[in-house]
């Protein structure tokens, strides 16, 4: 989106596409000038009325998004701003039709005209080729259509000699069954396993282990196949972190899956970080997922344990 | 985020004495003080959210907070426009705070309600509670625009009518019909609108019965 030069350096600063000398020189202006702090203020509101239009680009949209919109305040902003786009906004009127000739008026010019005879034969030939041009179209069609027919009649023909075929090999087959069906043992039916479409992605919430107790391993129960499991593991941690590693070992201490590079993810539940697992990496036993935040210090790790049901 | 986690000042209490010194550094009128600190508490809210901070207003408010006790402690605003001197101690907080995490910048990733991966059937209740939301914060606009002078509303109505190219051109006409800079009808209009979207907060909290 192009935005006319006066406002370049406001959105420029909302969208943080400035240097970072530039943005301290934007800083000092809005603190040094009141005037200047209300445009940033009415160039906010110019972006989220863009926003709403849907006239900003893609990555105009996700820059704003992750540095305006994840504030409550300004999420408050927008919805104020779509209800007074809704309101203001005007229904558009129809365009008034120009006045046309009428059929009348432009028969009579046509025919009042001093070269008249000349039309006449020129209409008359042209509607002659237009007729000619329509019984050659609807010859040439029927013609297609006949032969098409007697195609598809062929076609029948020796459908109707294949399954007669056929329903006498079945007429055989089934005598030869019933010859031997006396000398047969009753097998017992089984069962067609129900299959039931595996999902691509089963997804979980985990909560951090706040004791050591046995009870606080939370049960997941995993269908079978070859799916991905999705684990939201919620933090209640105040510290944030720019990366996180995630580990998840069985119970005796053996490493089976890990992910690096995991972000945070603020939720309308809280802060979480998402991790996905592939299904067949569980077997039916307990675990724990340690999460530790980068870079570690001595407070950075989170436990989370869980119980895997495989149904 | 709290004071502890500000480990030079914790025996530190504001009180009103302080906070008047402050005052009267920022202006001797008590009730321009007054507004100076609220703009400069919202300039500094704006800074340390473009500067990525998932808490900013906290983070304001501990740059307040520490430019209070160097007052109480004697010290003088020397500089010409005292939002400047807040804004040497914001930065003084920001890069103390990086120092803290290890890291640039205080960034959360935010995941937008559409983004995320689980449905709470609760969230159906809600969506239809803020269905009815959505309607009384029309119907509240509604009054709060009629309650405007008849000028502004008109205005309003003439700012927003059209978007794109032909929007801008329209604001650019009506500048010129009122005799402003373009700049200062910008700012006209965020007043305006700030002061519509107050007026439908408090119509809101009666649920638009007393509109």
């Amino acid at each position: 989106m192009n935005h006319p030069e006066d406002k370049q350096p406001m959105f420029q600063y909302i969208l943080d596409e400035l240097s970072e000398d530039e943005k301290c020189k934007f800083e000092e202006r809005y603190f040094d000038d009141d005037n200047f702090y209300e445009l940033l203020l009415a160039a906010e509101d110019e972006m989220i009325d863009l926003y709403i239009r849907g006239e900003l680009s893609q990555h105009e949209r996700q820059q704003f998004e992750q540095r305006f919109l994840k504030f409550p305040q300004n999420r408050q902003r927008l919805e104020f701003a779509k209800a007074l786009i809704k309101v203001v906004e005007p229904v558009a009127e129809p365009l008034p039709c120009p006045q046309q000739p009428s059929l009348m008026q432009r028969l009579g010019t046509f025919f009042n005209s001093p070269q008249t005879a000349l039309r006449w034969s020129l209409v008359a030939s042209l509607v002659m080729v237009v007729a000619f041009t329509w019984l050659l179209t609807k010859y040439l069609h029927l013609q297609a259509q006949v032969a098409q027919f007697q195609i598809e009649q062929t076609a029948l023909h020796r459908q109707l000699a294949e399954e007669q075929a056929r329903n006498e090999q079945l007429l055989a087959k089934l005598t030869d069954q019933q010859n031997h069906g006396a000398r047969l043992n009753q097998e017992p039916q089984e069962q067609r396993p129900v299959t039931v479409p595996t999902p691509a992605v089963v997804a979980f919430v985990l909560n951090p282990l706040l004791s050591r107790s046995t009870d606080s391993s939370q049960p997941l129960i995993l269908p079978s196949g070859d799916y991905f499991v999705q684990l939201q593991l919620k933090l209640v941690r105040e510290d944030v972190y720019k990366n996180y590693r995630a580990e998840l070992r069985t119970i005796e201490g053996h490493r089976v899956w890990r992910g690096d590079n995991l972000s945070l993810k603020q939720t309308n539940k809280g802060k979480s970080v998402f991790v996905t697992i592939p299904s067949r990496v569980f077997a039916k036993e307990d675990y724990i997922l340690t999460l530790t935040g980068l870079p570690a210090d001595n407070d950075s790790e989170e436990d989370y344990t869980f119980s895997v049901i495989k149904n | 985020m709290n004071s502890s986690n500000w480990p030079y000042y914790k025996e530190w209490v504001l009180t009103q004495e302080a906070l008047n010194k402050m005052l009267q550094q920022l202006d001797p009128d008590i009730q321009r003080a007054a507004l100076e600190y609220e703009i400069i508490r919202s300039k500094l809210t704006k800074f340390f959210q473009y500067r990525g901070c998932a808490f900013p207003e906290e983070y304001a408010d501990e740059t307040i907070n520490r430019v209070i006790r160097k007052i109480d402690a004697g010290e003088v605003i020397r500089a010409d426009n005292p939002a400047k001197y807040f804004l040497g101690v914001a930065h003084n907080v920001l890069r103390e705070q990086w120092r803290k995490s290890g890291r640039e910048a205080d960034i959360i990733d935010i995941q937008l309600p559409q983004q995320q991966p689980f449905v709470d059937p609760r969230e159906l209740v809600e969506q239809e509670a803020e269905k009815q939301h959505q309607e009384i914060c029309l119907k509240c606009l509604e009054c709060c625009l009629q309650r405007l002078p008849r000028d502004s509303r008109e205005l309003i109505m003439e700012y927003y009518s059209e978007s794109g190219r032909v929007g801008i051109e329209k604001r650019q006409e009506l500048a010129q019909q009122l005799g402003v800079q373009l700049n200062n009808l910008r700012i006209k209009m965020h007043r305006l609108r700030a002061k519509l979207e107050q007026c439908v907060q408090r119509c809101l909290k009666d649920e638009g019965k007393n509109c």
